[in-house]
């Protein structure tokens, strides 16, 4: 008996190892050899009739209309790899929140710039003593240092919005270089007044002492 | 082989940026396999060009679903064969009432003693008549297009011993009529 398919043989679906140890097997046995030539010869037969040429060839046309544009491609793309994405984001994640909770640092802004410490703060440092307390300006809580940020952003905002507007209603139907050029100038004046409205911002800051921890403490005004 | 394999994923990546220039030349490669495919699968050479177009199109739109591009291969024969089974069932009633045709005589026969090329290719196709559409697609993808058994598994979505028992059966049938006439050819 043939150790393996002879079809399978015909049909190239062999190891070399088992391929030698049919051909071993086919020396000693001539209705295996037999049945071997029927088969070579139906394959033979099968490709007797060749591939036929396409009667009209394909091509397609680059048509920037029906093109995906490029974001939508790289969402494509992005979709396509979901699964490794997904997993790289939680990982990522997971690194994050675990080296916060390893490391609990405790950011402080004060008159000397913006500190960061790693670790339990001190009792002393979280809890102002009685007397020092006692002899402490009103203190601002974290709900009224959030009120004089938005009252800032708020007013230079408004104002930088107004003047924009104005620049823009003005610069309509003008020449177009004309209308660079007052465009960069407006644009100018605005990055000034920002940097104005984040200087006043960055005054204010400085002028409290902000902590926080996991237990959201009051912010105290300088003595 | 190896050369042109990394070409072709070369490429795919190319299309898959929008290169609709590097899908052309993908699809000048392919395109007379899948064709061919198609054609001894429908029979219609208006219906293989319309479906060789339309798994193309279908290619290229998914392309960024196609995990690995060393299996394109596989991947563009499974588009063509889905392209292939939907016209099967759109056109149910009319393949229905073809095959009683097909299989008309019950058996091929070769006259004379010898049979000159045109017979014999008249022959197979009669004899390829005679499988049934899935032993058919199972000898075409495997002697004509050289797929192995696992990606034939893979391109007609079914177990690799379903692959096997169809073709097995299918090379019984053939070689009873092929056999003799391939004997017989001049």
């Amino acid at each position: 008996m043939a150790p393996h398919d002879l079809r399978d043989y015909i049909l190239d679906e062999l190891t070399p190892e088992q391929r030698a140890e049919l051909e071993a097997y086919l020396e000693t046995s001539a209705e295996a050899r037999g049945e071997l030539e029927a088969l070579r010869l139906t394959q033979k037969a099968l490709l007797s009739v060749p591939d036929e040429e396409i009667p009209r060839r394909i091509a397609f046309v680059s048509d920037k209309v029906f093109e995906p544009s490029r974001a939508m491609r790289l969402w494509r793309e992005l979709l396509a790899g979901a699964p490794r994405l997904g997993f790289g984001m939680a990982a990522v994640i997971i690194a994050f929140f675990g080296g916060l909770w390893a490391v609990q640092p405790t950011i402080t802004a004060g008159s000397d710039g913006w500190q960061v410490a790693f670790g339990q703060p001190e009792k002393v440092a979280a809890e102002p003593a009685p007397e020092s307390r006692d002899r402490a300006e009103p203190s601002l809580t974290a709900e009224q240092v959030r009120a004089v940020v938005a009252e800032v952003v708020a007013q230079y905002g408004a104002e930088s919005e107004t003047r924009l507007r104005q620049e823009m209603a003005s610069l309509v139907f003008r020449q177009s270089s004309e209308s660079d050029v007052r465009l960069h100038a407006a644009v100018d004046g605005l990055r000034g007044e920002a940097d104005q409205a984040w200087r006043i911002l960055k005054t204010k800051i400085d002028q409290i002492t902000y902590t926080t921890s996991a237990e959201m403490r009051p912010v105290e005004l300088p003595r | 082989m190896i050369f042109r394999e990394v070409e072709d994923r070369d490429l795919i990546l190319r299309s898959r940026r929008g290169d609709v220039e590097a899908f052309n030349v993908l699809v000048s490669r392919w395109e007379k396999r899948v064709y061919n495919y198609l054609l001894r699968q429908l029979k219609g050479r208006e219906d293989a060009q319309d479906l060789t177009q339309e798994t193309f199109l279908k290619a290229y739109q998914s392309l960024a679903r196609l995990q690995e591009p060393d299996r394109f291969p596989q991947w563009l024969f499974r588009i063509a064969h889905n392209e292939a089974i939907s016209l099967f069932r759109r056109n149910k009633r009319l393949v229905d009432d073809e095959v009683p045709e097909a299989s008309e005589g019950g058996s091929v026969t070769v006259a004379g003693s010898a049979v000159y090329p045109a017979e014999l290719s008249l022959a197979v196709e009669r004899a390829l008549d005679l499988l049934t559409p899935e032993q058919r697609e199972t000898v075409v993808l495997k002697v004509y297009h050289g797929f192995k058994f696992d990606e034939i598994a893979e391109i007609v979505s079914c177990p690799v011993s379903t692959v096997k028992s169809r073709l097995y059966s299918a090379f019984g049938a053939l070689r009873g009529t092929l056999a003799p006439a391939a004997k017989q050819s001049v």
